[in-house]
């Protein structure tokens, strides 16, 4: 009787192992599915996920499968937004949009994960990694025809901005249409700055050297255990917000291009070997014995505004500060106290800044062609870019100000960001120079961004090229693993560099970093040449 | 009788010792239920860890997804040249190494002498009130438990810091001084382990039958003899198997101790950086699946050669106690 | 029978300072969870705040619907978990603590193994998503590495080897009992507090873990699989992304998580396993007596 029962017990377990195959489709959420013909995307694969391989009604609509970032919730009115997208776009250009939410963090593997397994996905976004990672492991296709024949109004109106898709000088990701350049500085308390007497312009440019004598009069009034600068572990702020350079579409590791000293020329240098870099390590260990900045800048867990909004600090520096007024808006916002910006490098553009945001085509999308047209459609279509950024009018925003084109809009009364219906904290879709604006915002807000943004003269002698890192990627790692070591301790003035400025460039030196350079450089010219 | 039951010769074949008598022969009728009974075991583990097993191999190319895992290109070694491109490379294994046999000696010393104690315990609700307590720090987070130790050690609001000052000396940037971690990481693993670990040990002590400390005590032995004469030597297995087990994982660690808890400060990376930190900085920016699986490779291979090795040893000595 | 006490006395000293050694930290985890944030930043975190506030618990209440689903879920989880890895796992150990079976040595090898070498997550995922489909379902929080492991496996066949005399299990097998029997009446008995050891083991793995969850299920059609742990770590990540990331051009920043919501996050998530642990404890205390009691 035993065997019997061991024996049943041994295979309802094999039962529920195998059934839990079948089981995939059961908790599908999808509405209706009408996915264009192919089943088989790839050859080594043989199933998707919520593959409901239903016959197309009108076989011309192509379902397009873009990522959506989020903190890892899905907002409840996600599928309204959708349906409204739909309408417009089905008719317009016969595709469908599904949207995919994906935690931000994870993009990255995501993506990777979903190629590797031939899962079909269409639109991906590379967000703050550049398409390197992507294009490494062979996760996304080229797009320079896809472009050209679909894309043009895209071409158009991103403009110098879609130089930071270029990797290797094939063209990889799209970027959002934004501005053209950014402008760096710090983020002060208001109040304080009244009370001492300050008055900042905002049309004026400042250095550290007025920085310095602001802490000064600040701290003298505030204390000893009152700090000057916001700090959070790991972030080199007050170098990123009081200087320019090119980073060349990689990383320090790799050199950069010192913009602070010539516009022209083109012999990339170890940022961390150089005079300007020595006496920024210098002040900022001279800031540390003075106190302006807490000695546990490395280490504290929080993040800078958190630490403003304690009370304890006049502000932080606040590295890209473009945008004006709204950008203000949004530091006070954040704190929770009035902040003034204080403008400390003028406008300029290098490859970096359209990093940021990538839009890609992973290869295990269907159909390109018809990707590419939607995409191009959310770039000339405002209402589509509108619904992604804001949601749906009335129900996640109201209009406090209507536009020509767009509005300025604000939370609907009663509502909080936790409990709209639907809400990006992500600005990284379409051409954001034309859609809604958020109150205190105004109706020309956006224009004067766009002048602003186009009056950028600043450019780096770079901008469109993007080191490859692949020749030389055991230097390259070991490099970055030295400047993890090094950097953080350095910009929070915690040891002497004297001491520590010739170790590190010691360190630097055996991990390769002259190599990694050269090659920067040799990449660098070649490309000058052929422009 | 089932004892004179002859068995065929196809038996013989697979005995390596090809020896007939009556003793070696295996009664396959017997052996089935034990083949039976292992059967879910194996499939989980064939689907779970032998089919995936293929993804070794990624180790050893350059992996493009458009090629797929068996279409990619095979570049030997190339990705684990930047284990060894750093000139700290020798110090982080040494790092990584002197902090797992201090783990496993620490670690299992605390961990015998806490299940032993805790199984003297009269008290039924002392015994369970220390036993829920001690599994605690175990059930932590390290982010959380580096939190807490910024609470202790912060250099502007630390819990010790602000005792020197009262007290005034001078205070410790304790984020910025090497010296004081290895002994503040080692006294944390062991406090975050020590749940775990004594549990282990603490159901192979309850196993002993009574008996046997009855008898001895009747013979007039002591506790302490009891312990060392009745416990440890019944001990000694799991000992042994748990000592084997841990030198198959020397080169690898507990990223959450050596990362989060110094809150990833450089300046300490000479005492806290070990191998898995070292990955983890290198490819940060550059996250390559297979600079990460050659780093995993790495430690896997140098396990094995200390698990086999450590095996073949303690077969030579005891063979029951052997792992295979 | 009388007994020196000194042992007990050593041994409650002992308990003692190390369950305090445990007990502070989290009593200072309890109240971080309560202190306010702005003062936190201020003066660290200290077993006497000045300022407390419950911001942090009510930061994460907002999400309070779908705390009590995967709260549910991961209850689900890993009481399916643990059941079917205590039933798989000991099979299997019974099978390997047979040393006269053939081939015994070459199977504890390719256990063994398998604690070594892994396949990482890019052809694991392939196997489960492809092969097996376990995407979106909820088998994808049950079987994918936490279901067997080689430890375990060990754990419990030495525990067999070692402590269940085989003179018991001659002895029923004279009897003519059959494999099956021996193993449900005897040595399931016998192995009470080493299954109950790695029921605990296994319990605490499924409990916390993140990775499957984030891998396998998606937000749309598996969202509603999600176990605590993985709603805890999507906000966790969060803050880790905005610390690192902190161009707020493209992330809007308002409504920003602080560190004591992380504390209140692990509160959260440990205190369940703090109130269900004693319920099963008794199981860890000696198991049934040997001494010719027959079943």
């Amino acid at each position: 009787m035993k065997k019997i029962l061991a024996l049943i017990l041994i295979s309802s377990m094999m039962a529920v192992m195998l059934t839990g195959c079948g089981n995939n489709n059961a908790t599908s959420t999808d509405k209706s599915t009408e996915v264009q013909g192919s089943e088989s995307q790839s050859a080594n694969e043989n199933g998707e996920e919520s593959s409901e391989k239903v016959a197309v009604e009108n076989g011309e609509i192509y379902e397009v499968i873009m990522q959506w970032p989020s903190y890892g919730d899905s907002p409840p009115g996600l599928a309204d937004v959708e349906d409204a997208i739909n309408e417009i776009i089905e008719a317009e250009i016969g595709v469908r949009l599904k949207l995919e939410p994906v935690l931000v963090t994870n993009l990255l593997n995501e993506t990777a994960l979903k190629v590797s397994s031939g899962e079909k996905l269409d639109l991906c976004l590379a967000l703050n990694t550049g398409v390197g990672p992507y294009v490494n492991n062979g996760s996304i296709i080229p797009l320079d025809t896809l472009a050209a024949d679909y894309g043009k109004d895209i071409m158009e109106i991103c403009g110098n901005s879609l130089a930071g898709g270029y990797y290797n000088k094939i063209l990889y990701g799209i970027p959002c249409a934004y501005i053209n350049g950014e402008e760096y500085g710090y983020a002060a308390r208001t109040d304080l700055l009244e009370k001492y007497g300050y008055e900042i312009d905002p049309d004026t440019y400042y250095d550290l050297e007025f920085m310095e004598e602001l802490f000064a009069t600040v701290k003298a009034g505030e204390g000893e255990n009152f700090f000057m600068v916001a700090g959070g572990a790991n972030s080199d702020m007050a170098f990123e917000s009081s200087t320019p350079y090119d980073k060349l579409g990689a990383t320090k590791a790799s050199g950069v291009l010192p913009l602070w000293k010539s516009w022209e020329d083109t012999e990339i240098v170890n940022l961390f070997a150089s005079d300007y870099y020595a006496a920024y390590a210098q002040r900022m260990y001279d800031w540390a014995q003075k106190r302006y900045l807490s000695s546990d800048m490395a280490t504290t867990s929080e993040s800078r505004v958190g630490l403003v909004a304690s009370g304890n600090y006049l502000g932080c520096f606040a590295g890209n500060i473009s945008g004006g007024k709204m950008a203000e808006a949004d530091y006070s916002n954040q704190t929770g106290m009035d902040m003034t910006l204080i403008r400390l490098v003028e406008p300029y553009s290098a490859m970096n800044m359209f990093q940021n945001v990538l839009w890609c085509i992973p290869a295990t999308c269907e159909n390109p062609e018809k990707t590419m047209q939607f995409f191009n459609y959310l770039y000339i279509d405002n209402r589509i870019s509108n619904l992604l950024a804001y949601g749906i009018e009335g129900v996640s925003y109201v209009v406090v100000e209507r536009g020509e084109d767009n509005s300025v809009i604000a939370l609907p009364e009663g509502f909080t960001i936790d409990n709209l219906p639907y809400y990006s904290r992500f600005g990284v879709y379409g051409n954001r120079l034309n859609q809604h604006v958020k109150s205190p915002g105004t109706l020309t807000s956006l224009k004067e961004l766009r002048d602003w943004s186009e009056n950028i003269t600043r450019k780096s002698p770079a901008l469109g090229y993007c080191f490859v890192s692949d020749s030389v990627s055991a230097e390259y790692s070991a490099v970055t693993a030295v400047i993890v070591q090094y950097q953080a301790i350095i910009s929070a003035g915690g040891a002497n560099p004297e001491e520590q400025l010739p170790r590190f460039l010691a360190d630097l030196e055996a991990a390769g970093i002259n190599k990694v350079i050269e090659e920067n450089q040799r990449q660098l010219d070649k490309w000058l040449a052929d422009q | 009788m089932k004892q004179s039951r002859v068995v065929g010769t196809q038996i013989n074949k697979l005995k390596n010792t090809g020896s007939t008598s009556r003793k070696n022969k295996i009664r396959w009728k017997d052996m089935i239920p034990f083949y039976v009974m292992m059967i879910p075991g194996m499939v989980y583990l064939i689907i779970n860890n032998y089919i995936p097993m293929f993804g070794i191999i990624i180790a050893f190319k350059k992996l493009d997804f458009q090629k797929g895992i068996l279409g990619s290109e095979w570049i030997g070694l190339d990705n684990f040249k930047f284990l060894f491109a750093s000139k700290d490379a020798w110090t982080i294994t040494r790092n990584t190494v002197l902090y797992s046999v201090a783990f496993i000696v620490l670690g299992s010393l605390f961990a015998i002498t806490t299940a032993i104690l805790l199984n003297e315990v009269r008290s039924r609700m002392a015994s369970r009130l220390y036993q829920s307590l001690i599994l605690l720090p175990y059930l932590m987070s390290w982010v959380v438990v580096s939190y807490l130790g910024f609470a202790f050690l912060s250099s502007e609001t630390g819990t010790i810091n602000s005792m020197l000052r009262s007290l005034g000396f001078q205070t410790i940037n304790f984020y910025n001084e090497p010296q004081y971690w290895p002994f503040i990481l080692i006294f944390t693993n062991l406090w975050k382990t020590i749940g775990y670990g004594t549990i282990i040990y603490l159901s192979n002590v309850v196993s002993i039958s009574k008996e046997y400390y009855e008898a001895a005590a009747i013979d007039g032995a002591t506790k302490w003899q009891q312990i060392r004469k009745i416990t440890l030597p019944l001990l000694k297995p799991t000992i042994i198997t748990m000592f084997i087990l841990q030198l198959g994982n020397v080169f690898r660690s507990d990223f959450g101790l050596f990362y989060q808890m110094p809150r990833g400060s450089g300046a300490l990376f000479s005492v806290t950086r070990t191998l898995d930190v070292y990955v983890y900085t290198a490819l940060m920016k550059n996250s390559d699946f297979g600079m990460s699986s050659a780093a995993s490779f790495y430690q896997s291979i140098v396990g094995f050669i200390l698990i086999v090795s450590a095996n073949a040893l303690v077969r030579k000595v005891n063979k029951d106690n052997a792992l295979f | 029978m009388r007994e020196k006490p000194t042992i007990r006395i050593i041994a409650h000293i002992w308990m003692f300072i190390v369950s305090m050694l445990a007990l502070l930290p989290f009593q200072l985890l309890i109240i971080a969870s309560f202190t306010d944030n702005n003062y936190a930043s201020i003066h660290g975190f200290s077993f006497f705040p000045k300022q407390w506030s419950a911001d942090a618990y009510l930061y994460i209440m907002n999400k309070w619907a779908t705390i009590g689903r995967a709260y549910l879920m991961t209850i689900i989880v890993t009481i399916v978990g643990v059941a079917l890895s205590i039933i798989i796992t000991t099979l299997f150990a019974y099978g390997l603590s047979n040393t006269k079976l053939p081939g015994v040595k070459v199977i504890s090898f390719l256990v063994i193994f398998t604690m070594l070498f892994n396949g990482g997550l890019v052809s694991t995922y392939y196997s489960y998503v492809n092969l097996f489909h376990i995407r979106n379902t909820i088998w994808a929080l049950i079987f994918p590495g936490l279901l067997m492991n080689a430890f375990n496996i060990i754990l419990v066949k030495n525990y067999i080897r070692n402590s269940i005399p085989p003179s018991l299990m001659e002895a029923a097998r004279i009897d003519g009992a059959s494999e099956y029997t021996i193993f449900f009446r005897i040595v399931v008995p016998l192995s009470i507090p080493i299954l109950a050891t790695i029921g605990l083991l296994t319990g605490i793995a499924y409990w916390n873990d993140w990775q499957n969850g984030l891998y396998y299920l998606t937000q749309r059609d598996g969202g509603h699989l999600y176990t605590i742990q993985v709603v805890l770590n999507t906000i966790n990540e969060s803050i880790t992304f905005l610390a690192v990331n902190p161009d707020t051009s493209v992330t809007s920043v308002t409504d920003l998580p602080s560190t004591t919501v992380r504390m209140a996050i692990a509160m959260v998530g440990i205190i369940p396993i703090i109130l269900a642990y004693p319920f099963f404890q008794k199981y860890f205390v000696k198991g049934i007596t040997l001494g010719g009691v027959k079943e």
